[in-house]
């Protein structure tokens, strides 16, 4: 890949994927501290992966491929810790009150909390899934088979719905 | 069916407030921190020559020459300094990778220039404030605020120290990741 391309392609990948990449890091960076760094290791690694890509799956995958992994190394480095007042503060910041415009926002800002509470293998596939990925193309991120990324993401599913369902009731 | 519920979950999570990512937060930041360095050197130039102002009209003794002359030359070199220093570094960083790490190298550049300038100016201000009190105490002039003035001097200037200190540490992690970028970038050449 020539570098004008790459350069290209670095743009295009932060100016149509940059808000998937930045709830991908909300789910899986619960530290409000701790993502901007994420995002600037993804964005690192993103540019260093991007020779890589011969336009075989679609860019967003590729991404969400990239971002799916770097996030991995960072939860090594960095394990989460449990539920702390900064990260839960981080979330109720990313969800004002007012109305129905509040309402959306407090539902996408339970849905983040509810995937970012899932056990990792969970949270990878229900993740993908809700940027839009198909269960072959998360199969194909994650390097499983896609029955094992069904089961995954019906589990995560069902987990979820229960998770939202106790917030509601 | 089930995918009804996935479709909703996921219109809802892709409707959420983002943060903005990688590059555009990086240009942000790099923008700010420019600003945020500039316009406090304005001020601190522009209230050095104030000062100095106000000393020579307002109080007009001979120490208080000395000191405004010490003053007005600090100012002077500043303003020198400022637009030397950050001079075409105020454009747009750009959309790609390449034009933005030209520009965050060459503003790093200039930060580290201002750092090094900074701990000389301040190195500068101790020795001439410093012996400025000195003489005053012995000589025996309002001796009885020498010691307010120079505990007073003692924490700006350890205050001083300590920002530039934590400046420059953040200035070491962002050039080693400019260079990292920088080295990849190379490596293609």
């Amino acid at each position: 890949m020539e570098r004008r391309e790459r350069e290209q392609h670095f743009g295009q990948a932060l100016a149509e994927h940059g808000a998937a990449l930045a709830r991908l890091v909300a789910a899986y960076e619960r530290r409000p501290a701790l993502r901007e760094e994420l995002l600037q290791e993804i964005a690192l690694a993103l540019w260093q992966a991007l020779p890589a890509f011969r336009g075989e799956a679609s860019l967003k995958t590729f991404v969400l491929r990239v971002a799916t992994n770097r996030a991995m190394t960072h939860l090594a480095r960095r394990p989460p810790a449990t539920l702390d007042i900064e990260a839960a503060q981080g979330i109720a910041d990313d969800s004002p009150s007012p109305q129905a415009v509040a309402e959306q926002q407090h539902a996408a800002a339970a849905l983040q909390r509810a995937v970012a509470e899932l056990s990792l293998p969970l949270k990878q596939v229900m993740s993908l899934a809700l940027e839009g990925l198909g269960t072959g193309e998360i199969a194909e991120v994650l390097g499983i088979s896609e029955s094992n990324a069904a089961v995954r993401l019906h589990r995560g599913k069902a987990l979820v719905r229960a998770r939202l369902g106790g917030q509601h009731g | 069916m089930a995918d009804e519920e996935l479709q909703a979950w996921s219109q809802a999570w892709t409707s959420a407030p983002a943060p903005e990512a990688g590059l555009s937060a990086m240009k942000r930041k790099d923008l700010l921190m420019l600003r945020l360095i500039v316009g406090g050197d304005l001020l601190g130039c522009i209230g050095c020559l104030a000062l100095a102002l106000w000393l020579v009209f307002a109080r007009g003794d001979s120490t208080a020459l000395v000191v405004a002359a010490g003053m007005a030359v600090l100012a002077v070199a500043g303003f020198a300094f400022l637009g030397w220093n950050w001079r075409g570094l105020w454009a747009d960083a750009g959309s790609t990778a390449r034009a933005y790490l030209a520009t965050a190298l060459a503003r790093h550049a200039a930060r580290r220039r201002w750092l090094a300038f900074c701990w000389w100016i301040g190195a500068l201000e101790v020795l001439f404030f410093g012996g400025v009190i000195l003489w005053r105490w012995r000589s025996g002039v309002a001796t009885e605020r020498v010691l307010d003035v120079t505990l007073f001097s003692l924490a700006i200037v350890a205050a001083a120290a300590w920002t530039l200190q934590w400046i420059a540490q953040k200035e070491r992690r962002t050039g080693t990741e400019l260079a990292r970028m920088q080295a990849d970038i190379d490596a293609e050449d």
